[in-house]
């Protein structure tokens, strides 16, 4: 039996067999995370890059071939046309293999039980993330460097500017960076091994989809090159990168939350992200009002979709878990709206809703007289942020009811939202077609989230007590009033017992 | 002060108390052994230990620093090993450690010495280009001992280490771990091989659904396990028949000291307890001769006579009840 070998705690001394390697090389990755080293090693060890890789080159190849050919035989096939051939190989890659292989190495991750090591070296779970994220989109750098030469050979073909080539590649990168970070936040989804099944599927999915989608965008844009100079795209195309860029920060945040031990104060990244997303885009919405004269419709329709992204992104922060407060001793008041928490989470969407409603209806106010904006728009504004405030409510307290208890609390709440949303959406019309009325009848709509809003919108109601849409507003407001101080007595006396 | 102090430790699943009030204290230079059932609750207790899992109450203080308020400066200071290595199998060895050192935010020199000071303590080097996944599960075992080496911690927590290694494993494992206790580190250690710890740790605490049953030095556990000072001799009688045993039964159970004496395959098995409460040093040897010398007057064949040593299997088997969660 050979004794163990002495650990030495000191530097080893001059004596020491010191390894070899390259010394810029080793310097060089001192600078670099420690996950984006290991990611690049594991990744280039793979046979998924090597084949994904050749087979990218082979198909830039092959069209190549095919345009040499062409311009031999004077065909008259010009560089657009190719161009969207070889973007339509390099966005398999990209939006695809890419983002697949970050989740499928974040779930090996989890999986392997090696995400709770990692943990244990002071590695916070966003700075693993940001590694995990900025190597697989080197990845993406490597693949694009394959494609390269041929995109440029593409120019040489005529037929497409380098403007066009650039703004494609250029929005292509925010696009992939988007998937990938989409990708990895679903990697850190499902703690059960359905779960993680029903999440893998989706993926798939979502990533044929955006796949599908980022190509015929791509082939568009390449042949139709007219479009870039059109005075919408400018607008359209800063929409477009704030939402990935939002979405991703958001997607990636709450991947890290999830992922935090519960020593960490897991619900600050996701809790800002989600207010820099909503002031971003209330901001933007704003602007664009602002160019397009004001309409109150347009208000309406900003507000309206504030609400939405509110009731999407803000379910997951209030359906928090209940009082798992970083310090004990040191237990946080329910107005530290960016610890953890539901009671926290849940006061911080509310107060995000009332400013977002608060700011489109001061807007509207302050730019027109309020008797000119039509009664179905303000009535419309007021409603939307009740009925979200009466489901975002009556879910948390539905999701906290014993019998789902064999759901995690923040599923179960989820889960109730969707099913109360949707059975308060197609519910009524059904009670109503059963008893021979329309399906958009106001009185059995009045608490519809879809068709009420629609009704409250619509020309048939004003704003006289006796055309019936004030009780009928006082009625909605007073239940949805309700419904948040029921939510925030039951989460605050949750958090009471549980912090 | 201890390197780790453990008071009064609850983890609650809803309703379910994982870990209940466990308290305990580990110095420096000690390996402790973690015993209980499947299910018992070591792991989670460990986890809570590692600041991977918060306590429903309690406290863990490692060298004076709490792991649940300020877990980022206890980290430091702990090697964590869970049940499963955690190995990447698409690396080598040396890369496998080398990013590990490079999270532990280790660079350049020093972390290149560092790496090779750990593969030589743990006998990796011949390895070092080996993937993990063709090493086998000694060796993955090492590698994962390895690595919970590289920032230098003063407390080691290995859940399960030995489990599903190879006789030659588990004795390299626990070479390697006397050499860590001998540096000064504090060792604990679960395990459900109780053969494996009784060889290795200086203490040991039991822990059955989520309590602590019993901890302190083997020695006192053993003396605990023995009920207060009784100890048991086997004996076995050669070409005995029936006859023979039932005589030497009766013979035995007149004697001073003998509380019991029942059949144990071909032969006796005598307990035998000091008379008036506490023996003084060295009553078992003088009761034994004593009895030994009365069977060979009495003309019984004795061919074999000897004082059964309690091993921890014992101590385990009097304080648990075999309950699980």
């Amino acid at each position: 039996m050979q004794a163990a070998g002495e650990l030495s705690l000191e530097p080893a001394g001059p004596a020491r067999a010191r390894p070899k390697g390259p010394k810029l090389g080793n310097r060089l990755s001192d600078l670099v995370s420690p996950i984006v080293v290991k990611e690049i090693r594991q990744g280039l060890r793979t046979k998924v890059f090597w084949i994904s890789f050749g087979l990218l080159l082979l198909a830039c190849l092959v069209i190549a071939l095919f345009a040499y050919a062409d311009q031999r035989a004077g065909r008259g096939r010009t560089g657009d046309f190719y161009f969207a051939r070889f973007t339509s190989c390099l966005a398999l890659v990209q939006f695809f293999v890419v983002p697949y292989a970050a989740y499928r190495s974040l779930l090996k991750e989890r999986e392997g039980e090696t995400w709770a090591l990692l943990a244990l070296t002071g590695l916070t779970p966003r700075r693993i993330l940001w590694g995990k994220l900025g190597s697989f989109l080197l990845q993406g750098l490597l693949y694009g460097s394959a494609a390269a030469p041929f995109v440029l050979f593409c120019y040489y073909l005529n037929g497409i500017d380098l403007v066009t080539i650039l703004v494609v590649l250029g929005l292509g990168w925010p696009y992939a960076a988007f998937l990938t970070a989409a990708a990895i936040g679903v990697g850190t989804l499902g703690a059960s091994r359905p779960g993680r099944a029903v999440a893998h599927f989706g993926l798939l999915g979502f990533l044929l989809g955006a796949t599908f989608i980022g190509q015929a965008v791509s082939s568009l844009l390449a042949r139709e090159s007219g479009l870039i100079r059109e005075r919408l795209f400018l607008p359209v195309a800063a929409g477009i990168l704030w939402v990935l860029l939002s979405f991703g920060a958001v997607a990636f945040e709450n991947a890290a939350a999830r992922l935090s031990p519960p020593t960490l104060c897991y619900s600050r990244g996701p809790r800002l992200a989600f207010l820099f997303q909503l002031i971003g885009s209330v901001a933007l919405a704003h602007w664009v009002w602002r160019e397009e004269g004001r309409k109150a419709e347009l208000a309406a329709g900003f507000h309206i979709a504030c609400c939405a992204l509110v009731a999407m992104v803000g379910l997951h922060l209030a359906a928090d878990r209940d009082g798992r407060g970083l310090l004990r001793r040191a237990r946080p008041s329910g107005w530290a709206l960016l610890r953890p928490g539901a009671l926290r989470g849940f006061r911080l969407v509310v107060l995000a809703l009332l400013c977002s409603s608060a700011h489109w209806l001061l807007a509207l106010a302050l730019s027109k007289n309020v008797n000119d904006v039509p009664t179905g728009v303000l009535l419309g504004m007021l409603a939307a942020p009740c009925y979200l405030l009466l489901y975002l409510s009556l879910a948390l307290v539905v999701g906290r009811i014993r019998f789902l208890s064999s759901l995690t609390e923040p599923a179960a709440s989820r889960l109730a939202f969707v099913a109360l949303m949707a059975l308060a959406a197609a519910g009524p019309p059904l009670a109503a077609v059963l008893c021979q009325r329309r399906p958009d009848e106001v009185s059995f709509n009045h608490f519809n989230p879809v068709l009420g809003l629609v009704n409250f919108m619509g020309p048939g109601l004003n704003l006289s007590f006796g055309g019936g849409s004030v009780p009928m507003l006082l009625v909605l407001g007073l239940t949805a009033l309700s419904a948040l101080v029921l939510a925030d007595w039951v989460l605050h006396r949750r958090d009471q017992r549980t912090g | 002060m201890s390197l780790l102090e453990v008071k009064g430790l609850t983890r609650l699943f809803g309703r379910l108390r994982a870990v209940d009030g466990v308290s305990f204290t580990l110095e420096a230079g000690v390996i402790l052994g973690f015993i209980g059932p499947n299910g018992a609750g070591k792991s989670t207790t460990m986890r809570m230990l590692a600041t991977l899992d918060l306590p429903s109450s309690g406290e863990v203080l490692i060298d004076g620093h709490s792991a649940i308020e300020e877990p980022d400066r206890a980290r430091p200071l702990i090697g964590y090993m869970p049940d499963r290595y955690g190995t990447y199998e698409d690396m080598t060895v040396f890369e496998f450690l080398d990013f590990f050192a490079r999270a532990y935010r280790l660079k350049g020199k020093e972390r290149r010495e560092r790496v090779q000071s750990v593969m030589e303590f743990a006998r990796l080097t011949e390895l070092k280009d080996k993937l993990t996944s063709e090493l086998s599960k000694g060796m993955k075992q090492r590698v994962a001992l390895g690595r919970t080496l590289l920032h230098d911690p003063r407390l080691l927590i290995l859940d399960e280490p030995a489990d599903g290694l190879d006789p030659r494993a588990r004795i390299e494992l626990r070479e390697l771990l006397k050499a860590l206790a001998e540096e000064g580190k504090a060792v604990l250690i679960s395990s459900h091989i109780l053969t494996e710890l009784s060889e290795i740790c200086d203490a040991c605490a039991i822990i059955e659904q989520g309590k602590l049953l019993a901890q302190g030095p083997v020695s006192e556990i053993l003396a605990r396990a023995q009920g207060g000072g009784a100890t048991e001799l086997c004996l076995r009688l050669a070409g005995a028949g029936e006859e023979s045993l039932s005589w030497a039964e009766r013979l035995l159970l007149e004697q001073p000291g003998v509380s019991k004496v029942s059949a144990d395959g071909a032969g006796l098995r005598v307990r035998l307890e000091p008379v008036g409460g506490q023996g003084a040093p060295g009553w078992v040897e003088e009761a034994s001769a004593r009895l030994l010398r009365q069977l060979i007057d009495a003309g019984l064949p004795v061919c074999s006579f000897q004082v059964r040593e309690a091993d921890l299997e014992d101590a385990f088997m009097s304080v648990t009840r075999g309950r699980v969660q």
